[in-house]
């Protein structure tokens, strides 16, 4: 190969020498293959140069048999040379390394689905630590409610003081220490009253609490835990009030004891009474025990017998009794019981899913007969089971769902340990199960009702460790949607202000913020206020700030009720829009915990209040505003916010209290996890505030004036503070904790005034340094940044991003440039020539632009950067793909030309930016390219020689790109020689490559025509047969597009042989996964078919028929159909109808096989739907064979035949085949019983077809005999075909509607239609 | 059993919004209204119906519209009286 050729004859030379050399290659190389040596042949050495005594010399030439030495060898190849088995293997270094592998790798381990266990945090994880309470007391069993509705005697309050009175008085009442006579008869004989120890100032209730933390419970928590509820109990002891003979003792004699004022009630929450969770009241007379193996029980099997689903080895703990065989008739009924509730379980938990729903309805039905304590007794454990999977998390979870709505109020006595286990599921990871959770425990508190549910969670809010609290606090905001915010709040609100425990308070607060939520959704609809109106709310004038002229005529005394905090009441709260009395009241009481004691409470809850404080400004941008979306999560906006305060290494004990700062563990356990629409608003960014002691100094500056704003200058006020504050300076305290020891504040300067002004100090006068700037700044800009910038696109070009931005860019700025210059001009030449008139007249407009653009960018085509190329190329062809062509001169033309050959040839990455912009350009150009096109050519010939295949693939792609352009330029010569270059490599390699050069020949093939085609099509053709054996589908794809282009337009130029050579190897293509490849097939076979006559191709087609593949089948009778089709007298060759084809399908029929018999159908169905209203020449031929399929066995057979018949009723519909098709119809009407989907679809779609054909009052004879049947399974099928008729032909059935009798109170007679003129 | 039919759910529903059509569950006076409402439309819709029946009642044909108009309130008389449950 001497070079890139220039011209015609350069190429044609080099055309010769291809083909010479591919002559030489196949028939010839004879006078080579001499001074070879043969693959399998021994060669021999040059004796003077390898001395004579071989190469092998001063090797072992033999193999010791027990040589050490050489042991790893031999071991490698002992392990496969066994097999003598030829053939491609994996390296024996990776076989060999499987087969060391210890027994029970399992190679799947990592893909394995996690269970549930596996997936937790450690957080998270505390939950498998949580006891299982044992069971409790139903303390509202009895209706112990009525004594506190005595005590409502209070006709002076409003109805909401009573209840929230009532409510409290009745948790007071929960929570009062229980008396002596409660205590015995609680616990089982055999339990006493302890003594205290002598020294020791120890009451009863104290005894009271020791027995609810067993050893057990204490050994649940960690050391930290006991020692701080250590120090707690201490100091709980020393503080608690003094008892009556205490005092009494203390008291030197003549004391007397007042009487407590009337009305008087005393506070008597003792909020830590119960701080346990497992307090064995009843039941079980220890919290824990340690799972004892029955060791009577004899394992027979580690299978359970009976029709039982497999047992899983880690769930044999659970399911141990079902191991054991017994009888059950000798079982206690308990015992029974319990062996029948293990079975269902395990049926619902490992079952197939018949089994599990069977088991599911049985534990529901029997729900209440099994009782509570069994159940729950084995469900719960099951649970907390640390293999357990999702799925099976799922199922138990729902099997509680269900029992739970059965058991109602038995379930009472159960709620916390219900809770215990399902409450993590609050906080879990997974969507599901928090919705799950979710469910359970409002279906929970629904059938347990408030009360239970209060006093049953009441201790754990308290609890001492802060996972049990977050969880309880999670389930209370549950429980409150779910019964009703209101009814929660006076329980609420006698834990914010519980004096006694913080993490009470804490609990209490941070439950607040999901239930409000739910509050403000319920809120947010106005059927959901009730009697008070937002305005009457609007104004939370409390008492301590009184101001007359902001009441609201409106506002009722029950708004203000609930603001028990007068002295810290801030107007803060009152924001306008929507406050309801619910959130006053808990306003209210979170106020007071901002001046908590605890820094923990006192820290969160500001940052509660305020968020509510904001909620009304959400409200106002309307429902689900924008707002939802600048917060999107809780720790978003705000934790970043936060950090910069609190990060500070001590400002929290425990990161993850705080509600907002995100812990990098993922989850926070006092923030919601997912904050659902509602709720976001809550988390506005002033919904945060810095922690520490400054939250008073932020939360509060809420200015009495307030209320005399508009909310348009509140909701201003309000940003303008909050920007201020977060840019507020920092504090020394806080920079003190940022900064490591060590660090030391510098003393500012003599004579520094701090600017105090914020204002000041970005639009202050510019200083003489100032002005310096300024003017260094102007220079920059005019005189260095072009150069710079320049320089900067240069060499950033190599980044791809980069290049594509500054690519993209550049070319929208020119069109930009360019529609605004052309429009400046269109308008200037306009307005000079009408003035203001409204037509535009004269010139045409004239594209001004491309050949600017181009001219100064075309040297940079040649630039030596080749991505720089690259980005030139693309702006090329982005300009002239959008402007065209049309004003290129032709000096530019020809460097354009040059550019891009240029840039084509030098390219070292092959890139489609070249491609694209070659094709682009040269298509834009048109005819102008001529001159330059034996040049073009000569390059994609080199490149097609080229040794990397991208380059050859390159050039291929080229050439069918500019197909279109060198027919345009009629350089057919040029084509032909190009087509014979491609033919010669038809013997490519590279499926790639050979997909593209059969695309290029495509391209020339369609634009040069059959007739002009070099190589000739018949040399063509039979080196395509052997490519459609290729198994890449660009390959097919082209292949088979190439094939078919030629069998639809030179059919003649092949042998009928070629074409039936070619029509085996088409059916291995209807396997393709490509669509477009099938159907290019199908198409080809219909091509083929016309051209050499149908009968060949149908017997191809038929015998394929027999295969056993589906799609192959469907394929087939598509491609039957089609040749059915194309052989229709609406193609030009009258030799070919399908009465050519039909009677070979109708033979292939008698084959007994129920794949062809439906083939046939099939393609008789395709067939009369193509042939339309010739069918009525071919019906009476069918008939008997749709007689046949319609009273055969096989659903498919009558199926396809009812298409069929639909189809071909279409089509003669008012051809009088009346007839016939009645006689069909005859053998359609019996299939209406049939089950089968597709079957009743076919036969519904047969009788629509018929109805057209036939008419509906045909149909509606058939019809009339099943409306009225006994059978509903009758009537339900004839109305339904009723139906369709009707909506089918309304109007045509009126005068067939039969004639009734009138009976004795109703007239069913139509008289009109009896009159006779 | 169940989602066997689902598949033409979507068909019924659109049956269903066609008043004349009925169910299994439909009695002989329901039928029989609709068939004689559906009798009166069509009557009152083809012309050369409406002035066979004019002629032959020896009526204006306005005057035989509006009585089929009338007759459609309650074509068959009154309902049946339900069994009660």
């Amino acid at each position: 190969m001497s070079g890139i050729a220039r011209t015609h004859e350069d190429i044609e030379a080099q055309i010769r020498d291809i083909q010479n050399r591919k002559k030489d290659v196949s028939e010839g190389g004879g006078e080579e293959k001499q001074k070879r040596v043969g693959l399998g042949e021994s060669g021999y050495f040059d004796s003077d140069i390898y001395d004579g005594g071989g190469k092998f010399e001063g090797y072992v030439k033999s193999i010791a048999v027990n040589d050490e030495a050489d042991d790893d060898d031999f071991d490698y190849q002992a392990s496969f040379n066994q097999n003598k088995r030829s053939g491609y293997t994996a390296p024996a270094a990776l076989l060999n390394d499987i087969a060391q592998s210890e027994k029970d790798y399992d190679p799947f381990a990592d893909r394995r689905q996690k269970t549930v266990a596996e997936k937790e945090d450690e957080y998270r994880a505390i939950r498998r630590r949580m006891i299982i309470s044992p069971e409790r007391v139903d303390p509202f069993a009895e209706g112990r409610h009525c004594v506190f509705m005595l005590e409502c005697h209070l006709a002076a309050m409003t109805p909401e003081q009573i209840q929230a009175y009532r409510w409290e008085r009745e948790i007071d009442e929960r929570n009062r220490p229980l008396t002596d006579d409660e205590l015995e008869a609680m616990f089982p004989p055999g339990y006493k009253v302890l003594q205290p120890p002598a020294g020791e100032c120890t009451t009863l209730i104290q005894t009271l609490i020791c027995p609810s933390h067993p050893p057990g419970h204490l050994a649940a928590m960690t050391p930290e835990q006991i020692q701080a509820y250590r120090w707690e109990r201490e100091i709980d002891e020393r503080n608690r009030p003094l008892t009556d003979d205490e005092l009494e003792a203390m008291f030197p004699p003549g004391y007397k004891v007042l009487q407590p004022p009337a009305g008087y009630i005393p506070i008597r929450t003792p909020a830590r009474k119960l701080t346990a969770t497992p307090t064995p009241i009843a039941g079980t007379p220890t919290g824990f025990f340690i799972q004892q193996e029955d060791k009577t029980a004899k394992y027979m099997d580690n299978q359970p017998k009976g029709n039982l689903p497999f047992l899983k080895p880690e769930d044999a703990q659970y399911f141990d009794k079902l191991l054991v065989d017994v009888d059950e008739d000798s079982l206690s009924p308990e015992e029974a019981k319990e062996r029948k509730i293990m079975k269902l379980l395990l049926k619902i938990k490992n079952g197939t899913p018949p089994m599990r729903k069977a088991a599911l309805r049985q534990i529901t039905d029997k729900a209440r007969e099994f009782g509570a304590g069994p159940l729950f007794n084995q469900i719960l454990p099951l649970l907390m089971s640390p293999t357990l999977e999702d799925q099976e998390r799922h199922l138990l979870v729902k099997v509680i769902d269900r029992i739970l709505y059965k058991l109602d109020d038995l379930v009472r006595p159960y709620v916390h340990k219900i809770l215990v286990v399902i409450e993590p599921l609050l906080i879990d990871e997974d969507y599901y199960a928090r919705v799950e959770g979710r469910e359970i425990i409002s279906n929970l508190a629904k059938a347990a009702g408030l009360a239970t549910m209060i006093s049953t969670m009441r201790p754990d809010i308290d609890n001492i460790d802060e996972y049990v609290r977050n969880t309880t606090a999670r389930a209370f905001a549950v429980v409150a949607s779910a019964l009703g915010i209101p009814s929660l709040l006076p329980f609420l609100k006698a834990v914010c202000r519980s004096k006694k425990s913080w993490q009470a308070r804490h609990t209490g607060d941070s439950n607040l913020p999901p239930k409000f939520r739910a509050a403000l959704l319920m809120f947010s609809d106005p059927r959901n206020w009730g009697g008070v109106t937002p305005a009457a709310t609007r104004w939370d004038e409390t008492p301590g700030h009184p101001k007359p002229g902001a009441e609201t005529p409106g506002a009722t005394p029950s708004t203000r009720l609930w603001d028990a905090t007068p002295g810290h009441a801030t107007p803060g709260a009152a924001t306008p829009g929507r406050e309801t009395p619910s959130h006053d009241k808990a306003q209210s009481s979170i106020r007071r915990n901002r001046w908590d004691e605890t820094p923990k409470t006192e820290r969160e809850t500001p940052g509660h209040s305020s968020g509510w404080a904001e909620t009304p400004k959400t409200d106002r941008a309307g429902p689900g505003g924008d707002l939802i979306q600048e917060t999107p999560t809780p720790g978003g906006v705000s934790s970043k916010r936060r950090s910069r305060w609190d990060e500070t290494p001590q400002a929290t004990p425990s990161g993850a209290m705080t509600p907002s700062a995100a812990t990098p563990g993922g989850m926070t356990p006092s923030t919601p996890i997912t904050p659902h629409v509602g709720s976001t608003p809550l988390m506005t960014p002033s919904g945060v505030t810095p922690t520490g002691n400054k939250a008073m100094a932020m939360a509060t500056p809420t200015p009495g004036h307030l209320a005399a704003m508009t909310p348009e200058q509140i909701q201003a006020y309000r940003w303008e503070r909050e920007i201020d504050e977060r840019n507020r300076p920092l504090t020394d305290d806080e920079l003190e904790a940022m900064f490591p020891p060590g660090y030391k504040v510098l003393q500012p300067p003599a004579g520094y005034i701090p600017i105090r002004t914020p204002a000041r100090k970005l639009t202050a006068t510019p200083t003489p340094i100032q002005g310096f700037i300024v003017a260094c700044f102007f220079i920059g800009c005019s005189m260095f940044a072009p150069t710079v910038w320049h320089l900067w696109i240069y060499t950033r070009s190599a980044n791809a991003n980069f290049y594509f931005g500054v690519t993209l860019a550049f070319a929208t700025s020119q069109i930009f440039l360019l529609t605004d210059l052309l429009f400046a001009y269109l308008k200037r030449d306009y307005t000079l020539e009408n003035g203001i008139q409204k037509t535009i007249k004269g010139k045409p407009a004239r594209l001004v632009g491309a050949s600017e653009i181009i001219n100064r960018v075309v040297d940079d085509l040649k630039d030596e950067n080749e991505q720089y190329r690259k980005m030139v190329m693309e702006s090329i062809e982005k300009t002239m793909s959008n402007l065209g062509a049309a004003d290129i001169d032709s000096r530019l033309e020809e460097q354009l030309i040059d550019g891009i050959l240029y840039a084509f040839q030098e390219q070292t990455t092959e890139d489609v930016v070249m491609l694209n912009g070659f094709g682009t350009i040269v298509n834009q150009l048109g005819k102008r390219v001529k001159p330059y096109l034996p040049q073009i050519c000569g390059t994609i010939l080199w490149r097609l020689n080229n040794k990397s295949a991208k380059v050859r693939q390159q050039a291929a792609d080229l050439i069918s790109r500019i197909a279109v352009v060198m027919k345009t330029c009629q350089e057919e010569k040029l084509m032909g020689h190009l087509g014979v270059v491609l033919y010669e490599y038809l013997g490519e390699e590279y499926p790639e490559v050979l997909g593209s050069i059969l695309g290029a020949l495509k391209a020339i093939v369609n634009v040069i025509g059959m007739t002009k085609m070099t190589p000739p099509i018949k040399d063509l053709l039979p080196r395509l047969t052997p490519i459609l054996k290729n198994r890449h589908e660009k390959v097919q794809e082209n292949c088979i597009d190439l094939v078919g282009r030629i069998a639809d337009r030179g059919p003649e130029y092949v042998s009928a042989r070629e074409w039936m050579r070619i029509c085996f190897e088409l059916l291995e293509l209807l396997k393709a996964h490509k669509k477009a490849i099938r159907r290019a097939t199908v198409n080809t076979f219909g091509y083929i078919a016309k051209a050499i006559g149908p009968h060949d191709v149908l017997a191809t087609l038929l015998n394929n028929l027999k295969v056993q593949e589906r799609q192959n089948r469907v394929c087939t009778t598509v491609a039957i159909a089609i040749v059915a089709e194309t052989c229709s007298p609406f193609t030009v060759l009258p030799t070919c109808s399908p009465f050519t084809v039909l009677p070979a399908l109708m033979n292939e029929y008698r084959v007994p096989e129920l794949n062809v018999q439906n083939g046939v159908l099939k393609a008789l169905s395709f067939l009369f739907e193509y042939i339309g209203e010739m069918g009525k020449d071919y019906i009476y031929a069918v008939t008997p064979l749709l007689e046949d399929a319609l009273m055969d066995r096989d659903l498919v057979h009558r199926q396809t035949a009812c298409a069929t018949i639909k189809h071909m009723a279409l089509g003669v519909y008012g051809f009088g085949c009346e007839d016939a098709l009645t006689h069909l119809l005859n053998y359609v009407w019996p299939n209406i019983f049939e089950t089968s989907p597709h079957l009743v679809q076919a036969f519904m779609d047969a009788v629509e077809g018929l109805r057209v054909a036939l008419g509906p009052v045909r149909i509606l004879q058939y019809v009339l005999q099943g409306l009225f049947h006994p059978a509903r399974k009758v009537r339900d099928v004839y109305w339904k075909i009723y139906n369709s008729l009707y909506i089918g032909g309304q109007d045509a059935l009126i005068s067939a509607y039969p004639r009734i009798q009138n009976d004795m109170k109703n007239v069913y007679l139509r008289y009109e239609l009896d009159y006779v003129l | 059993m169940g989602d066997r039919y689902n598949i033409y759910s979507q068909l019924e529903h659109l049956q269903s919004k066609y008043v004349g059509t009925g169910h299994a569950d439909t009695t002989k006076f329901e039928w029989l209204v609709n068939i004689h409402r559906d009798s009166y439309a069509s009557y009152m819709g083809h012309y050369n119906m409406l002035n066979l029946f004019s002629i032959n009642e020896n009526e204006a044909k306005a005057r035989v519209r509006f009585n089929f108009m009338e007759r459609m309130l309650q074509p068959c008389g009154p309902p049946p009286e339900k069994p009660e449950e």
